[in-house]
């Protein structure tokens, strides 16, 4: 296993390894030195956390440009079929997670299998189906704990916030984001998927309870915002 | 108040009389404790079965008990059953603290001065750091944080000892006791002062 | 932009065992079990405070944890006049 296949902070990390585990046995029986000694042990410590932290291939600008990237695209859809009825967060058994938008108000959908088409009729009622930005990522990402899996995805992976608080109701989920960072989601995506980090919540409350979602509301206040999902 | 939960588990596995109690909780609709209780005597059951029941379905997640009037201040929060566990922690060290220094150390209470001794030095301290670090309830079981409670205040203990040992106050009775009882009781301030942000949150105050 | 949690775990931690160890040498601390406790302890404190990702189980944690156990059990028998710790 060579330093190509793994990053550099890596390498550097079982390099402090390798060195410290040379010296402190040299300081603690050659030299009788505790203080060396203990400062050979916590390179060694300090190397090995540095070896086991997994690096990101993808930067965090980048992951959050390819989301925002993904909300301007549904927003031209969205735009072009006049939709602005609130859409439903709906997991499937392949993992991910798809939006069912009603043509017009209707009650959350009771979906059994995985969408075939771009628009299905439920009960008589007409649903277009998308695939939002982080449906994937909830695939990716699963938790036992949804604070767990927003905070990996919307911190760690993405930088579209800095802190994540989650709470649970009866029958709804409060969201509350420090500091989001992302663009400012365009007017008809906001009206149906909700904002970029609403949205991203939503995918993996879905994914993460098996339930229907959705974005029923979002209220901003001194540098945090409160998402408020229903689950049906 | 109870609200049922919409949910499709299954409710095979529950007992009749948390079935009966199911029916009694209509579907979606809210209604108070007392009202499903004295529904629940009318239809035969005693109101402690009643309470047991609804707790247990509580425990299952198909029913979801809310506060119609949250406390919407962290005084008022603190003051709130919600903290009953920090002032039965508050009594306990302030209990310890009078059997050292004021009860008399003779039978009976020498063993109340040691029992309580020793949940202050190998319970209090790590339990308080546990809440402070998990203060939402399904983020440990109850088995893990006694656990975990147990571990940290091994750790805790010894590192405020370590940090006496370079004070002038050095490692006595006195000062260990101060030591303990204020990182004891500010650790469980900060805990309550966590679990009122996610109150704050659940509730929407 | 803030920085990734485990950089800052990695960094918060290196500055801790760096403020330690002179500390304790300077007080002319000698025993090695002292100094490995207190990484024992700032490691396990960092991990709960910035909860970073690992690539695996683990076994950092699980070796000072080993270590700490280790070191109580002989400063308990040494108390007891059982085995002397040098």
């Amino acid at each position: 296993m060579g330093c190509r296949s793994l990053e550099r902070y890596n390498c550097l990390g079982i390099s402090l390894l390798a060195f410290g585990a040379t010296v402190t046995p040299f300081f603690y029986f050659i030299m009788s030195n505790v203080p060396l000694t203990a400062l050979g042990v916590s390179i060694m410590i300090l190397g090995a956390v540095m070896a086991l932290t997994p690096i990101n291939p993808v930067p965090k600008p980048a992951v959050r440009g390819l989301l925002e990237g993904a909300m301007l695209s549904l927003e031209g859809l969205l735009e072009e079929l006049d939709l602005s009825e609130r859409g439903y967060y709906v997991a499937h058994e392949d993992g991910l997670v798809y939006v069912y938008v009603p043509s017009s108000k209707a009650e959350p959908p009771n979906v059994d299998s995985k969408p075939r088409s771009l628009v299905v009729e439920l009960k008589g009622q007409p649903y277009l189906v998308l695939i939002p930005p982080a449906s994937a990522l909830a695939r990716e990402y699963p938790s036992t704990s949804l604070e767990d899996a927003v905070s990996t995805v919307l911190v760690d992976l993405a930088e579209l916030c800095s802190g994540v608080r989650v709470a649970k109701g009866p029958g709804y989920i409060r969201v509350e984001l420090k500091r989001p960072r992302g663009r400012r989601a365009p007017s008809r995506f906001k009206r149906v998927l909700g904002s970029l980090e609403a949205c991203v919540t939503a995918c993996l409350a879905a994914s993460a309870l098996k339930r229907p979602v959705y974005v029923s509301s979002e209220v901003e206040e001194k540098g945090w915002r409160r998402v408020t999902l229903e689950v049906a | 108040m109870a609200k049922r939960d919409s949910s499709t588990r299954t409710i095979e596995e529950l007992d009749e009389k948390c079935k009966l109690l199911l029916d009694v909780i209509d579907e979606r609709r809210e209604v108070s404790v007392q009202d499903v209780v004295s529904r629940a005597v009318r239809k035969g059951f005693k109101d402690y079965e009643a309470a047991r029941a609804l707790h247990k379905l509580k425990m299952k997640g198909l029913v979801d008990l809310m506060d119609p009037e949250p406390p919407r201040r962290f005084t008022s929060y603190l003051t709130s059953s919600r903290c009953t566990w920090f002032w039965l922690l508050t009594f306990i060290v302030i209990l310890t603290i009078l059997t050292i220094y004021v009860f008399p150390q003779i039978t009976p209470f020498i063993y109340l001065r040691y029992a309580l001794g020793s949940i202050f030095v190998l319970y209090l301290p790590g339990a308080s750091l546990i809440e402070l670090l998990y203060p939402k309830e399904h983020d440990l079981s109850q088995l893990e944080r006694v656990a975990l409670s147990i571990g940290l205040s091994l750790a805790l203990v010894p590192l405020t000892g370590l940090a006496l040992n370079y004070t002038p106050w050095g490692i006595r009775l006195d000062p260990v006791v101060a030591a303990l009882s204020v990182l004891t009781v500010a650790l469980a301030l900060g805990a309550a002062f966590r679990k009122y942000l996610y109150h704050k949150l659940k509730h929407g105050v | 932009m803030t920085p990734d949690k485990n950089f800052m775990f990695a960094l918060v931690l290196g500055i801790l065992m760096a403020l330690t160890t002179p500390t304790l040498a300077a007080l002319g601390e000698i025993r090695l079990d002292v100094y490995v406790s207190l990484f024992t302890l700032e490691y396990f404190a960092a991990k709960a405070i910035l909860r970073p990702r690992l690539r695996v189980r683990d076994p950092v944690a699980i070796t000072l944890l080993f270590l700490f156990l280790l070191i109580v059990a002989l400063r308990v028998m040494e108390v007891l006049g059982v085995a002397p710790l040098s």
